[in-house]
């Protein structure tokens, strides 16, 4: 269930950009993450805590997508950001 | 897989050479059709796992699937994100490794050649051979791993020596090498950024044994050799054999998958 609560990142990555994309090393934990142009995006944003919707929306200013799919793909990213524990619900 | 010490080894010579630098080539090790077995082996594991660790000492450790799926020009940016840079100190390092004994007896790898030539590595003969030329009494373990040096891949300055470390040892399983490759143990004078002793290319049937501490790099891979860097590689302990057998009789990550 995604949380109503802004989400903010929840550790710090050593980034590189590949054009619109980033490749990131979690030196915490040791992973590597390969971001698409979405997920830089998202990740980008979250540099301040970001709701939802505030987030959504930023992806439809860039991006021509309609905004039930935005939704959808978008709660499909946090869910996997958050599961990975790149972001997480602001307490 | 029984191995064998190759009937041609040099112990007196040997010894005499790492008495006063510190380390010896013996080459040949062992028989070159076991070698090649050995060689032949490597080239058909597709399981390598890159170890990359920066000079602050954070490790990466990515599969090939994971390497595969991020692509050569994410793949370079991570690669750079850790390189040395100028000024900086530390030990960073850059290679694929199958890991075939751990520091504390644990045989990771299924059984196979690679965990047979491991056991090899401290059986009687070998740690006895080890012993008298390194003048380390007892030596009776050895911890191992596969490596893999492709383009871009390095060791900067280190000495080894932590954890009760005796020995360290390189056996080369490469072939066909030219030294514009790169990819060669080199030995410093000292820690820092002085001069290099002597630069070893790899090679095929060779075990570089040399004392720890020791200073030692391992120079980069070129990006257009042809062949991967191969060794199996590792550090020779004492009184240490007990703590294999414990783990062998009590089930190691691997048992019952033969």
């Amino acid at each position: 269930m995604m949380s109503d609560r802004p989400f903010r990142r929840a550790t710090d990555l050593m980034e590189a950009e590949i054009g619109d994309e980033l490749v990131a090393l979690e030196p915490a934990k040791g992973n590597c993450f390969g971001f698409n142009s979405v997920a830089t995006s998202v990740w980008r944003a979250l540099a301040e805590p970001r709701s939802f919707d505030q987030l959504r929306d930023a992806l439809l200013d860039e991006y021509d997508v309609d905004a039930e799919q935005c939704s959808s793909e978008l709660r499909t990213l946090l869910e996997d950001m958050e599961a990975r524990g790149l972001i997480e619900p602001v307490p | 897989m029984h191995f064998t010490l190759h009937s041609n080894l040099d112990r007196v010579q040997a010894k005499r050479q790492f008495a006063t630098s510190g380390w010896v080539s013996l080459r040949p090790f062992i028989a070159d059709d076991q070698a090649e077995l050995l060689r032949a082996h490597l080239l058909e594991r597709d399981d390598w796992r890159l170890r990359l660790r920066d000079l602050d000492g954070h490790y990466f450790d990515l599969s090939t699937r994971e390497m595969e799926s991020l692509g050569e020009a994410k793949m370079a940016a991570v690669r750079a994100m850790i390189a040395p840079k100028a000024g900086q100190q530390g030990f960073g390092n850059s290679h694929s490794r199958i890991r075939i004994i751990d520091p504390d007896g644990r045989r990771e790898e299924t059984r196979n050649i690679l965990c047979d030539f491991g056991e090899f590595l401290f059986s009687p003969p070998v740690a006895e051979l080890v012993s008298d030329i390194t003048g380390v009494a007892g030596i009776d373990f050895a911890d191992t791993f596969a490596a893999r040096y492709d383009p871009g891949d390095y060791a900067t300055n280190h000495n080894d020596g932590i954890d009760e470390r005796k020995a360290a040892f390189v056996f080369g399983l490469t072939k066909s090498w030219r030294v514009e490759w790169g990819g060669l143990l080199l030995i410093h004078e000292d820690e820092g950024e002085g001069e290099v002793r002597r630069g070893l290319v790899p090679a095929f049937n060779c075990l570089n044994l040399f004392t720890v501490p020791l200073p030692h790099s391992v120079s980069i891979v070129a990006p257009f050799a042809k062949e991967p860097r191969l060794s199996i590689t590792g550090w020779y302990y004492v009184d240490r054999a007990e703590r294999y057998i414990e783990h062998a009789m009590s089930g190691s990550l691997n048992e019952g998958k033969e």
